[in-house]
């Protein structure tokens, strides 16, 4: 009975999934429909709709995807490991450090290769530098992990500051999309997806123990868990799918806090259930919200992360209400 | 005697445990064997608790040894030691959102740490243990609607599915109503005395060890304690110095009971 349940919400996330991807294909500027989509490979139709989809929306959809799924499951792994509601991936600095990287390539002018290794070498000395203050000073807690975190998270702040209001007005705007989150310019690799396989996998894996360990510390330890093991593979896991996820598309907003809410109101607590439920409506919403992102004030585009909050911010008000009513 | 060794569950030998500067237990030698029924007994701060996590492998304690099953304990694995020793904890569950069943199957963790499935065995385990507490009509619910005493049923049943040898209970009493105490404890001794499991209670309650426990752990002032059958044990002499108040035996035709008497408030014993 349980199980059946289970399995027609995945079935669903993953139907609403390729909802998601046709829309997001037949959405633009040339219009499409979904007759011309089927036909595509054959040689009736114009190389322009080919080029279209294949060189441009097709790539476009798919780091959509991968990066609403790594967002969304870093979210659950960081809500578990700080037994916090409010954490989100980018709580503990990940993505102030991999900012801070980005835009000083920005600021030299460097190229989109650059800019990425940039946002990797900002991350990783951001989670390195939380760790080492956060685990140097003796036995890490939750509390001391999350305030080092968020202290220097707001010292990357400071330094976006700086970088911002001595640059060029050309490369503040190259500079805002960056920091508010967008998917023009972004293409996925084989890497991104194997590295979205991996965290599935290794996510069920450890989906049993994340129910134990939300429970406390003392309870998991009675029941078996390594605790301090098991914060350490949380912390690096999530710090490395956010990591990915803000390289390839910037500091997208809202996906990482809202969608595991969302299901955790739908019922999905068992994190067997909410790790791929996450990882798949993660990667729709994103999908969706992209979509709009190019389309809703064409043919200008938005920074993807300007939508995802636009729709974030009242869904998760409504499903803060509910769950303040539903305790009542 | 080399028959009754081998059966030692727990071998507790020459254990201290101190908090900062406070030594709460000092050289405990314990033998706990398989079938045996322990109370743990002593004032506010005596070191109840703090010795239940210790043996439990929750803390680090500060000389001598704890042997489970010949080996250890702080040799064997996390996971191994949750297959053998299960903990209530003091304060209850955590009311981390879930159902009645869902929060009873996480008793069964250690047994299923890796595999993503439910077993039907461990469902079964879990339902049956539900079901000794009175809760499987409540499988459903979630448990921020329970009272606190079903609460502490649920706590119960979690820690019989987890069916470990030797099972550790921090104020098993508390949330439960004068009925519950006595029947929950029984079911729950008759169940561990039938696997040939062991249980060791923290309680502050006299007459509820007295009525369940065949063996009394009583711990003292600045580390000492008296250990043995609880008859022997529970004395007034004992008592009244353990909790630095005079504590009367009385004979009744329901059973042996223990109150305190304030004779002379300001009088202050030593142990």
């Amino acid at each position: 009975m349980i199980a059946f349940r289970q399995i027609l919400l995945i079935c669903t996330l993953a139907l609403l999934a390729i909802c998601a991807a046709l829309f997001s294909l037949l959405s633009g500027s040339v219009e499409l429909t979904l007759a011309d989509l089927f036909r595509l490979p054959s040689a009736t139709q114009s190389e322009l709709a080919t080029q279209i989809i294949f060189d441009i929306r097709l790539p476009r959809t798919a780091s959509a995807f991968v990066v609403g799924s790594l967002l969304s499951l870093a979210g659950v792994i960081m809500q578990v490991l700080l037994r916090n509601p409010l954490a989100d991936p980018y709580i503990l600095g990940v993505s102030g450090g991999a900012a801070v990287g980005a835009l000083s390539a920005i600021l030299l002018g460097a190229s989109s290769f650059w800019l990425s290794q940039g946002a990797f070498f900002g991350a990783l000395f951001s989670i390195l530098l939380v760790f080492f203050i956060a685990s140097g000073l003796g036995r890490w807690s939750v509390i001391r992990l999350l305030l080092t975190g968020v202290v220097v998270s707001a010292g990357w702040g400071a330094v976006i500051n700086i970088l911002l209001t001595t640059s060029t007005e050309n490369t503040v705007q190259s500079m805002l999309f960056w920091l508010m989150g967008d998917l023009s310019q972004s293409r996925v690799s084989p890497i991104h997806w194997s590295l979205l396989l991996a965290g599935l996998a290794g996510g069920l894996f450890l989906s049993r123990a994340l129910n134990v360990l939300i429970q406390g510390d003392q309870q998991a330890l009675a029941l078996g868990v390594n605790v301090s093991a098991l914060r350490f593979i949380l912390y690096f896991a999530a710090s490395v799918l956010t990591a990915s996820a803000v390289i390839i598309a910037g500091s997208v907003g809202f996906v990482g806090l809202v969608i595991p809410h969302m299901l955790r109101m739908l019922g999905a607590r068992d994190h067997r259930l909410l790790i791929p439920s996450a990882m798949l409506l993660g990667g729709s919403f994103l999908i969706v919200a992209d979509s709009l992102a190019r389309t809703l004030i064409a043919p200008q585009q938005l920074p993807v992360g300007v939508v995802t909050a636009l729709i974030g911010v009242p869904t998760f008000i409504v499903i803060l209400r509910k769950s303040i009513s539903r305790e009542a | 005697m080399t028959a009754s060794k081998a059966k030692a569950l727990m071998q507790i030998t020459e254990l201290d445990v101190s908090i900062g500067e406070r030594k709460l237990i000092s050289e405990l030698n314990l033998t706990i064997r398989g079938g045996e029924s322990w109370g743990l007994l002593g004032k506010n701060g005596a070191g109840k608790t703090t010795l239940l996590h210790t043996l439990a492998r929750l803390r680090p304690w500060q000389g001598g040894g704890i042997d489970l099953q010949g080996k250890p304990i702080n040799q064997l694995d996390r996971r191994e030691v949750a297959l053998r020793i299960g903990l209530l904890f003091q304060e209850g569950l955590s009311l981390v959102t879930s159902t009645v069943l869902e929060s009873a199957m996480l008793g069964r963790y250690p047994h299923q740490h890796s595999r993503l499935w439910d077993d039907q065995a461990d469902v079964g385990v879990v339902k049956a243990a539900l079901a000794e507490f009175k809760l499987l009509d409540l499988a459903d619910r979630r448990i921020d609607t329970l009272s606190g005493g079903e609460l502490q049923r649920l706590a119960l049943a979690r820690l019989v599915a987890q069916s470990p040898v030797l099972f550790l209970l921090d104020e098993p009493s508390n949330h439960l109503d004068i009925a519950h105490q006595l029947t929950g404890l029984l079911a729950l001794r008759s169940r561990v005395m039938q696997d040939q499991a062991t249980m060791l209670m923290a309680t502050h309650d006299i007459n509820l060890a007295s009525r369940i426990c065949d063996h009394v752990l009583l711990l003292k002032e600045d580390g000492a304690y008296e250990v043995g059958a609880a008859a022997q044990v529970l004395t007034e002499n004992n008592l009244s110095s353990a909790y630095d108040c005079e504590i009367r035996r009385i004979d009744s035709d329901a059973g042996v009971f223990f109150t305190p008497v304030i004779s002379n408030p300001t009088s202050e014993r030593m142990p």
